[in-house]
Formats: structure tokens, C-alpha cells, sequence
């Protein structure tokens, strides 16, 4: 398992270090960045044409109902009831809808109630993500490997609603924020990535950060935090999402609406309307859909801005904890 | 929430070994608790009704209901609201909490809902509800009751509630009967107004447990476009005067080329109406015999009906097999002028601004849409909608259980008192305004505010009242002049299975409508239709029929001994 892993990581060294020096030109002059390498033919016109047409279909396919969304935000009901349900460019704009959405303070308050526990459950789970992961990255942990064992468990199995929710309320937790953030804390699988990133940094620098008299606590901060910058971000990124899209444990361990995070309140919207299939003929009226929309779009933002600023670390991290692994 | 709870490793493990056995028994614990019994098949005795009565409150409708269940309509708003409820019915009254259903956004916070505040000044405390997405309630419901977690008084989930229903409420919740039952109702008088086939639905395990939201006994048959009719000669539905007709008709106002199609969604409950056809199970007094609907050959030659017209292409393509969840899909395409017939339950006619009334209105002023009725001579109406579903209240002192029942008394107030104009429309000057008709126009504000889910708490037979258009309140109030007198015995109201109760509106009803659906599509022929009975009645139809005709049986031996 270990010649494995380390035939992968020679491996991938090796391909890095070919991608950054491709075909070195006679004269020492580094390749002008888009040119081709000369193992390369040059592409046919027709190909050129199948590959942009792939790309547009395929940005089209995840643009569509994107831009169908805002779109349908700012359109008035008739113009939707003309479009069957998705406007792309509405006759009538207006701020309507956002309007609608914001009035009574629900949706702020949810807002903040989504951001509080998404920053706070972030910074936990990166604690202890982080803590953990250096742990059982390190050899000769006492029961380390039934430590971990017992993470990945988690992936594979997992409690079911009904125990999960006693064991929150017998620790004390339900109607308490600390319900949407403890119970998900430690994602086996960010934990995995974190420690294959771990192990993967040189044991020379363990080393030498032992032979300066550093303890754990110290190589940790001082060592391996500052070059694993990627993985955490990474990491970050990923509980980031996940607490501000959970919505289940929300409607669960949350027994006062005012407490409820923005999916909670996005569904209550998103739901409107919709008839259980058995229930009673059409007691749910028909919604305002420009109003789900414009809550939708309110909810997709906020993820959507911070994404850019960490996608450069996104593909590193993940790549690296991953083959490493 | 919970306080302070002191957890070592000891106690932790403990606890977790308690969860692991709560895994296990969890469902039986809830379901049995203390007084656990098996559940059975009964006749529900008459004696635990409440007397029922019409309410009067001194409000004139403009076209009044009837005793045998049509509702009254109301063409104009009242001007002065009147109280439905005695001063201050929960003065002193400690906070009430309450879980229920919502189809409607959350309301604001209390101190931002001046409906909210205004109607629990009324009230005399405070009611904290956790209002869940209908979709989203049997998950919080299973595990409220899994926790123990109920509130003082909760809505019963109308799909994926737990399995030995009686025993649970046994168990957990108070017998309304000595409040309710007989002529006791009255100290609740707008209780009293919820007709005797929604309490019927409350009755479990040989008592009255439930408070009804009552609804108005049929669900209709659906909406149509009466300029379309018109168009092809039919001005009055009794014109259609069989299920062929209809076929013609249909096949008449379909033009696939303009996009034109007669059906938007399914059109079974309209056909099986009209052939006659019985509404979920049939009791043979004579013989004792139950049939189900499947077994009925009268709803198998609806079925026929459905499968034929959609070969012919009378079916908006793709919407039969639209799920609850695309509604707002399908009944856009028909508000968008692109079908004749689309069938939906009542409420969504006459709902401001997204209703089909005011909906279409907006499209296109010459759509003239209308509630539509079964058709042809051997049309039945179905008694499919009696009550949404039930409240329940937990066990709780004497005192506590009738401060309940007045706010759901409160909550069942009539159309146009000062309770249910609060509820409705919330305070004026800040959720509504009054036009010129001296019709409440909800504000922004209001839209938000007057979602708190009150009217899940109680309710009474809805009367009909548009903001928008008088005309379509008459044909509304028509359409169940109609209705109520072709209304059929529903016996699954007098009698009840626990089977039925546990699987009647979930599994089996699953494999009932998705056979149809298979069927009227073409997935599967009509000679499929046998073994699609067959499957229905392993799964769980013959259980269900065998302790419906014991708990007949059992009734017709007692009236025999008498």
C-alpha cells in the first residue's frame, strides 16, 4: 500500500514537472503561453468547430436555467404564466418580487441566521477538521487507526434520522444553533483530504521542526498551516456550502421558525403551491413564482461571490489530497 | 430550550446505548406509550358527534348556504366585522404552543407582525407556532413524536403519520369527547359549524379526538373554459349530457398544431364522476360486501375513457405525468390559455392574484374560467374533502384542554367577523387597506403577515368570497349547488381500518394512481388493468376489506342483539 502510494507520488511529480517545462526550445526561450507544444498537431477546422460547439452547449445547458431564474425574479405573474414558469427577459421588469421577499424581515433575518452558523460552523469545523486530520496523519497515534476507521464509518453509515435527533435532544442541543453545526462538524471525507494532504507534506520538515524543539502544537501552526494554505481553503469552501445549503437538520433540531436559516425559509417559498400528491385536492394555492425566484437568487449569491476568491486554491487542494491519498 | 445538561463520558455512553434501544423502539414506544392496544376495525358510533349547527353570527350572505352543505357566498366584504368569540377567551391563559402545516411562506417574527400581536391581544396570550412545509412535515412529525417533543396542540400530517394511529393518540393525546361530544359543542359555537361528515374524520379507536379542518365535503371536479365551450356550442355543461359527448368535445376544442389541447393534467376524477363511478370503498348494507374503487366497473370504464383520449391526443403532452410538486407547471399552461380542462381543488379559484380568476384575468380578459361539475346522467359527486385534516391536543388538566379548544374555537371563526378578518386580512391601515367596494386589499405587508397558520388550528367550512369578481363567486356557489345534492355516501367515514388509515392515502393509493397513470399513457394496455388489482389488493386492499366488513359486521351484530 505504501510502494503504492509512493510509485503515485513520483508519479505525479513527474508529470508536474513535464507540464511546467514542455519541449524546452533549442535557443532557451520558453514557449509563449497558448502556443502549441510540437508533439501537437495542429487541430483541424472541423474539430475547432465540434469543440466550441461542446462548450457552448455545455455552458448553455448550466446557463440556461440560471439566467432563467433571474430572469423569472424580475418578470410580473402574467409575463410568467406566458412563459410557462421561466422568463429569460421579462416584458415588465421590476423589483417586485425582491420587494415582496424582503418585507417582514423573515428573509433578512434568516439571512443572518444562515450567515452566523455558516462562519461559526466553518471555523469549527476547520478546528477540528484540521486538529484531527494532523493527528492521524502522524504515526504512532495511540488508536489512531481506530480513530479513523471510525470517521470513514460515518461515510458509509450513518445513524438515521430519528437516533440522530434523540441524541441531540439529550445532549441538550435542540432549538439551539449548536444543533445545526455540532452534529456535522467533522465531514469524514474533508478529513480524509486534510490528512492525505498532511502526510503528503516532506517528513524532513517534521523533522527539522522536532530538531528546533518544536512540539506538535507548534509544527502544526508554524509548519504545516502555512503550506497547506490550498487544502484548507479547500476545505473551508466545502463546509462553507454545506452549512449554508443544510436545511434538514434545521427543520429538525429547530423548534421555533424564528430560529430557521435561509434554506429553511427558501423551501417554506419554494414549497408554496405544491401539492402533496395524496393530500387534499389543491389546498395549496398557486405561488408567487417571480417571489420564489427573487429568494432563490438571494440564496444562490452569497456562496456565488465568495467562490471566485478561493477557486484558484480549489483544483490544487482537491487534486492533491485526493491522488496523494 | 432544554437548560443545562451535565453529560460525562459515562452518562454520554449511557445515553448512547438508550439511543441505540430508542432506534428499536421508538416507533412502538410512540405508537402504544403506556395505555398501548392493538389497533382495530370499528364502527364509529354517531353518539360521539357533536350536535351540529348553522352558524349565524348576524352576517347576511348574499347567496346563503345550505343544511346539506353548500356554502354561502358573499359578494361584498362586511363592512362592520362582528365578534365570532366571547371578550377575551384565553385571558390569563399561559403561552400556547402549536405545530402545523404551511403551504405559505413564514411570517415575520412577532415583533415585526402586527396581525400577529393584534390577534393574540384579542386572544389574551401568546401562541408560539413552528409552521413546516407540508412536504417537509411526516420527517418533523415522526420525530416531534420519536423525542417526545409535542406541542399542546398539533396538526395531524395528512400523509406519513405513524402506524397504530388510535394507539398513539391514546397514549398521547386528550378524548375531546366529554368537551365536544353531543350538545356539550356548544360552549364552543363556531366548533358546532363544522359539519358532522368532518368530525366523523375524528374519530379514532372509539373516540373524539380530533378538532376537523373541516373543507367542503367534494373537492369539485376541476375548472373549464366556458368562452371555449361556447365556442364549440356548449353554453351550459347540462348540454353534456354523457361521457361520449364529452369525448366529442374534447376531441373538438384539441388542435395540436395551435398548441390547443381539451385536458391539462389528469382527467380521471372528472370521467369516473361522471360515469358514476364510487369514491374510495363502497358498503353493501344489503350484502356487507366492500368493493374498492379499482373493483368498481364503472371507474374501469373511466379509466378506458382516459386511455382512449389520450391515444386520440386530448392530453396536454407530458402533464399527465406531472407530480404534485409541477403543479404550478401544468396549471400555468392552462391559465396561459393552452387547455380547456384542468382539474384542481377549489381553493385555488377564487385566491387572490394567483387564483385562476384573477390569474387568467391578467393573461387575457376573454378567458372565462369556471368550476366544473361531473357530467351526463349517471354523474356522482365524490365526498373527497371533508376535512384537510385533524388537530389533536396533548394530554394536558381540564382547565388546559378547554383553553385549547377555545383557541381553536377562536381560529374556526366565520367568514366576516372580527376574528377571521384578522386572520384573513390582518389590522387595517397596516395589512390592509379598504377599496372602494369596501373589499380588504392586503398591503405587502399583509401578504407577509397573515400567513401565521391559524386557520390550521380550526377551521369551518369555507364560504366564498372574491376580492375581484362577483360573477365568479355566483359560479362557484353554482357549481356546488350542483355538487352537494350528487354527493355520495362515503362509508370509510363510518367506518375505519387501521390498514386503510395507515395505508390508504400512502402506499396504496401510490399504486393505484401510478397504475393509472401507466394506464392512460400507454405505458401498459388496458388488459393490464386486472393485475393492477391484483397488486392493489396484496399490498394491503384485501386486509383493508376484510377489516372494514368486521367492523360491519361487528355493528350490524350489535343492532341485532338490540
Amino acid at each position: 500500500m505504501k510502494g503504492c502510494t509512493a510509485v503515485l507520488t513520483v508519479e505525479t511529480t513527474a508529470v508536474k514537472t513535464r507540464r511546467r517545462t514542455p519541449a524546452a526550445p533549442a535557443a532557451g526561450e520558453l514557449r509563449p503561453s497558448g502556443a502549441r507544444p510540437p508533439w501537437m498537431e495542429k487541430p483541424t477546422r472541423l474539430g475547432l468547430f465540434l469543440k466550441g460547439l461542446a462548450l457552448v452547449l455545455v455552458v448553455g445547458l448550466v446557463a440556461y436555467p440560471l439566467l432563467g431564474v433571474i430572469g423569472t425574479s424580475f418578470a410580473s405573474q402574467s409575463d410568467i404564466i406566458r412563459s410557462n414558469g421561466l422568463v429569460l427577459w421579462p416584458d415588465h421588469p421590476n423589483l417586485d418580487a425582491y420587494r415582496t421577499a424582503f418585507t417582514g424581515g423573515r428573509v433578512t433575518r434568516a439571512l443572518f441566521v444562515s450567515v452566523g452558523v455558516t462562519v461559526a460552523g466553518t471555523v469549527c469545523s476547520l478546528l477540528a477538521t484540521i486538529g484531527m486530520a494532523y493527528g492521524l496523519s502522524r504515526r504512532g497515534v495511540v488508536g489512531g487507526r481506530f480513530i479513523l476507521m471510525t470517521a470513514l464509518f460515518t461515510m458509509l453509515f450513518n445513524a438515521g434520522v430519528i437516533p440522530n435527533f434523540l441524541l441531540v435532544k439529550e445532549l441538550g442541543l435542540y432549538n439551539t444553533f449548536a444543533a445545526l453545526v455540532l452534529p456535522t462538524m467533522v465531514s469524514a471525507f474533508n478529513l480524509v483530504v486534510m490528512r492525505a494532504f498532511f502526510m503528503n507534506l516532506p517528513e524532513e520538515l517534521y523533522d527539522a521542526a522536532k530538531v528546533d524543539g518544536a512540539g506538535d502544537f507548534r509544527t502544526l501552526i508554524q509548519v504545516v498551516l502555512p503550506l497547506s494554505k490550498a487544502v484548507v481553503a479547500v476545505v473551508g469552501l466545502f463546509s462553507a456550502v454545506a452549512y449554508w445549503n443544510a436545511y434538514f437538520n434545521a427543520l429538525l433540531y429547530l423548534g421555533d421558525n424564528d430560529k430557521w436559516p435561509l434554506p429553511m425559509v427558501l423551501r417554506t417559498f419554494i414549497l408554496q403551491g405544491q401539492a402533496l400528491d395524496s393530500g387534499a385536492a389543491g389546498e395549496a394555492v398557486a405561488p408567487q413564482q417571480a417571489v420564489q425566484m427573487a429568494v432563490l437568487v438571494i440564496a444562490v449569491v452569497p456562496i456565488l461571490l465568495v467562490y471566485p476568491f478561493l477557486q484558484r486554491y480549489f483544483t490544487k487542494g482537491v487534486l492533491t489530497g485526493a491522488v496523494k491519498g | 430550550m432544554s437548560g443545562t445538561t451535565y453529560i460525562n463520558r459515562r452518562t454520554l455512553l449511557r445515553r448512547g446505548a438508550g439511543v441505540g434501544l430508542g432506534v428499536v423502539a421508538a416507533p412502538l414506544l410512540a405508537s402504544c406509550g403506556d395505555g398501548g392496544t392493538a389497533a382495530k376495525a370499528e364502527a364509529k358510533s354517531a353518539k360521539l358527534l357533536p350536535t351540529t349547527t348553522v352558524r349565524n353570527i348576524g352576517i347576511k350572505a348574499d347567496l346563503p348556504g345550505t343544511a346539506a352543505g353548500v356554502p354561502s357566498a358573499f359578494l361584498k366584504y362586511p363592512a362592520n366585522p362582528v365578534r365570532a368569540t366571547k371578550g377575551t377567551p384565553l385571558k390569563g391563559a399561559k403561552k400556547i404552543t402549536a405545530v402545523t402545516e404551511t403551504f405559505a411562506p413564514l411570517p415575520p417574527e412577532r415583533g415585526k407582525n402586527a396581525a400577529l400581536r393584534e390577534i393574540e391581544k384579542l386572544l389574551g396570550t401568546q401562541v408560539d407556532f413552528t409552521a413546516v412545509p407540508a412536504d417537509d412535515y411526516p420527517a418533523k412529525f415522526s420525530t416531534m413524536v420519536a423525542g417526545d417533543q409535542l406541542p399542546d396542540v398539533f396538526m395531524y400530517p395528512e400523509t406519513g403519520g405513524v402506524d397504530n394511529k388510535a394507539g398513539f393518540l391514546q397514549a398521547t393525546c386528550v378524548d375531546l369527547g366529554p368537551y365536544l361530544s353531543g350538545g356539550k359543542v356548544k360552549d364552543y359555537p363556531n366548533l358546532a359549524a363544522i359539519p358532522q361528515y368532518a368530525w366523523q374524520g375524528a374519530i379514532f379507536g372509539g373516540k373524539l379526538y380530533g378538532i376537523p379542518l373541516a373543507r367542503n365535503g367534494s373537492a369539485g371536479a376541476g375548472f373549464y373554459r366556458a368562452d371555449l365551450f361556447e365556442r364549440a356550442g356548449v353554453s351550459s355543461l347540462d348540454q353534456i349530457d354523457s361521457t361520449d359527448r364529452l369525448v366529442e368535445l374534447a376531441k373538438e376544442l384539441t388542435n395540436p398544431k395551435k398548441k390547443q389541447y381539451f385536458f391539462i393534467s389528469g382527467a380521471t376524477t372528472l370521467l369516473a364522476q361522471s360515469t358514476g363511478a364510487q369514491s374510495s370503498w363502497k358498503h353493501d348494507a344489503g350484502t356487507g360486501k366492500w368493493t374498492y374503487q379499482l373493483e368498481d366497473d364503472k371507474y374501469r370504464h373511466a379509466v378506458e375513457i382516459a386511455a382512449k383520449l389520450y391515444k386520440a391526443g386530448c392530453y396536454y403532452p407530458g402533464t399527465v405525468q406531472m407530480s404534485g410538486a409541477q403543479k404550478a407547471q401544468y396549471t400555468d399552461l392552462f391559465k396561459n390559455g393552452k387547455g380547456a380542462y384542468v382539474y384542481d381543488g377549489m381553493p385555488a379559484y377564487l385566491a387572490p392574484a394567483t387564483g385562476y380568476v384573477d390569474a387568467m384575468a391578467a393573461i387575457d380578459k376573454s378567458f372565462d374560467v369556471r368550476p366544473m361539475v361531473p357530467v351526463g346522467t349517471d354523474a356522482v359527486a365524490w365526498t373527497n374533502n371533508t376535512a384537510l385534516s385533524n388537530c389533536f391536543v396533548k394530554k394536558a388538566s381540564d382547565d388546559r384542554v378547554k383553553e385549547i379548544l377555545r383557541l381553536a374555537d377562536f381560529a374556526a371563526s366565520p367568514f366576516g367577523s372580527v376574528e377571521y378578518t384578522l386572520i384573513k386580512y390582518g389590522v387595517e391601515g397596516v395589512d390592509h387597506e379598504r377599496d372602494k367596494d369596501g373589499t380588504p386589499v392586503l398591503t405587502k405587508q399583509g401578504t407577509q403577515d397573515t400567513t401565521v397558520p391559524w386557520s390550521f388550528l380550526g377551521s369551518a367550512t369555507p364560504a366564498f368570497f372574491s376580492a375581484t369578481s362577483a360573477d365568479a363567486t355566483r359560479y362557484v356557489h353554482e357549481a356546488y349547488t350542483t355538487l352537494i345534492p350528487l354527493l355520495i355516501d362515503e362509508p370509510t367515514l363510518t367506518y375505519s381500518s387501521p390498514t386503510w388509515d395507515s395505508k390508504g392515502a400512502g402506499s396504496l393509493n401510490t399504486i393505484h394512481s401510478d397504475g393509472i397513470k401507466d394506464i392512460v399513457t400507454g405505458r401498459k394496455p388496458m388488459s393490464s388493468y386486472d393485475a393492477l388489482v391484483k397488486k392493489w389488493r396484496n399490498a394491503g386492499g384485501d386486509k383493508c376489506r376484510s377489516e372494514f366488513e368486521q367492523a360491519s359486521q361487528q355493528q350490524a351484530a350489535e343492532k341485532g342483539k338490540k
